[in-house]
């Protein structure tokens, strides 16, 4: 059943009995059972009426229910729609899981989507600029766990490298990463912090800001930073809502890594 | 593979329509459930939703909490999500209704949601020509300020309404004067009445007076809690409170449709920052 779901759920198009039941190596009656049982919980539903299925309505709720559990969440989409409003690129919002970042949130902006990883993107603390703005202002006990799992699965890394990396970070107050397509402009994140410790990342993904003007920002900068004080100073006030349910979840139980 | 015997696959069957049922109980879950929950949820036995739970921990659709006795959904559920299928928020929703206002006044249209202790508008469609706003994108306008923001308070609760104004005083205008907070309740009250604000807008400083006229309607969910305004604005010349008020029937017709679907999602919850 498991098999059936992943199947169905990561397929790019809708999937007749037939297919199913050849990609898993099932017997007729025994994939037509898995099928109607999923579909009766809504696990899966008919594509259009048609006897192909796609992941149903309760599965699609699951996962929605599982980005509600992060009450951050709530609190900073509304500013991040008034961020993608303002500058018209696309906003996401990551949080730290242990080691890993995860996107749990993102606004379209108005201006032409390049690329913009999914929801539930999951990769580690330094592999993405949401990640690196956290890890930037994470207290240096916690930086040296993370650094010191990183040299131990990626022994290649080159930690002078992104040490350098997190003092610009730190700098700045935000972090940056120049957009192949546009060259000399970058994409930003910024921290998000309760109690000096990093609780969030918004991540600005289009090329908001001029690499030449990185370090004194300017006023949509100064503007975005203000925001992420703001949503700090709120989650300060109701800690609540910055609770994380899955903070003692180990690496090994967390999606793969993509990207 | 050989298929199962009748009884087999029947027990089979039946243990596959807990597990699943198990599994929906975390959808819209508040907290992380346990066991004796759960089993009392759905008229299980505890051993079969232990059971159950096992499994689903196993493949990663559910993992135990931080206290090891309760249960939140896993990583494994987000195979679940349509990566093209945008999120159900505000500005999708309403973006069809801003588009109708538009062609049904032929003016400016903005939706505006609360940010922290200040209006922002997050969508708009703005005609060619004179323009009613020249404010930057995305610009934070405090609630008291302008039809727009008085529509979003006044769905809020009285005691939301009343912390504000306590921590937004003095109520500062944008001409440089203070509104009283006996005339902001009684404009709160007349729009909770009538459904809509209408007006000019504030002048501000140093104009005489303002130029433009604004007919905003709150959007809100099943509680009644707000998600947004939709905003028609035009300059006074060719927007007039006449004009405006004619328009009244016609655009609350769409926007109580626009209601009618927003009603669907909740609202972001409010948080007034320094109360």
């Amino acid at each position: 059943m498991f098999r059936m779901l992943t199947l169905i759920g990561g397929a790019v198009q809708p999937l007749g009995i037939s297919e199913v039941r050849r990609t898993l190596g099932l017997p007729l009656s025994t994939a037509h059972r898995l099928l109607s049982s999923l579909e009766q919980a809504g696990y899966i539903e008919r594509y259009q009426a048609s006897t192909r299925y796609v992941t149903g309505r309760n599965a699609r709720q699951l996962a929605h229910s599982f980005f509600s559990r992060f009450g951050i969440r709530d609190v900073c989409i509304p500013y991040m729609q008034q961020i993608a409003f303002s500058c018209g690129e696309t906003t996401s919002l990551s949080i730290p899981i242990g080691v890993n970042s995860i996107r749990i949130a993102s606004v379209p902006g108005s201006n032409e989507v390049v690329s913009s990883h999914s929801l539930g993107d999951t990769r580690p603390l330094d592999a993405s600029i949401g990640g690196l703005a956290m890890l930037a202002s994470m207290p240096k006990v916690a930086l040296d766990v993370f650094l010191a799992w990183r040299t131990n699965v990626s022994p290649a890394l080159k930690i002078a490298v992104l040490k350098k990396q997190l003092k610009q970070v730190q700098a700045c107050g935000y972090a940056f990463e120049e957009t192949s397509f546009s060259p000399g402009r970058a994409a930003m994140a910024v921290a998000i912090k309760v109690s000096g410790r990093p609780i969030a990342a918004i991540c600005l993904e289009g090329p908001v800001i001029s690499i030449d003007k990185k370090r004194s920002g300017g006023e949509h900068v100064q503007r975005w930073l203000a925001i992420a004080g703001e949503i700090s100073h709120l989650a300060e006030e109701q800690p609540g809502m910055a609770k994380n349910h899955y903070e003692h979840i180990q690496p090994e139980q967390m999606p793969p890594w993509r990207g | 593979m050989l298929p199962l015997k009748d009884g087999a696959e029947s027990a089979s069957n039946v243990s596959i329509v807990r597990m699943l049922a198990v599994l929906s109980r975390f959808i819209g879950a508040t907290h992380a459930l346990g066991v004796t929950e759960i089993s009392r949820d759905l008229s299980m036995t505890k051993n079969m939703v232990h059971r159950a739970l096992t499994t689903l921990v196993r493949n990663r659709y559910l993992v135990r909490d931080g206290s090891d006795t309760r249960y939140e959904l896993g990583f494994g559920v987000l195979q679940f999500l349509d990566p093209t299928a945008a999120e159900s928020d505000i500005r999708a929703i309403c973006n069809p209704y801003l588009r109708r206002l538009q062609e049904l006044s032929g003016e400016s249209v903005f939706l505006s949601i609360v940010v922290g202790r200040n209006r922002v508008n997050v969508d708009s469609i703005e005609v060619p020509g004179r323009r009613v706003t020249h404010s930057i994108r995305g610009r934070a306008v405090p609630l008291h300020i302008s039809e727009t923001s008085r529509v979003l308070l006044s769905v809020l609760s009285d005691e939301e309404i009343t912390a504000y104004v306590r921590v937004a005083a003095p109520l500062l205008r944008s001409d440089g004067g203070v509104m009283s907070p006996q005339s902001l309740w009684r404009e709160i009250r007349a729009i909770r009445k009538n459904g809509f604000c209408i007006g000019h807008g504030e002048p501000r400083r140093g104009e005489g007076r303002a130029e433009a006229t604004y007919l905003a309607f709150p959007v809100i969910d099943m509680a009644g809690r707000p998600h947004a305004a939709l905003t028609i604005g035009g300059p006074r010349e060719r927007f007039s409170i006449e004009a405006a008020t004619r328009l009244i029937p016609a655009a609350q017709r769409v926007v109580v449709e626009a209601n009618r679907d927003a009603c669907l999602i909740p609202a972001k919850p409010v948080y007034l920052l320094g109360e």
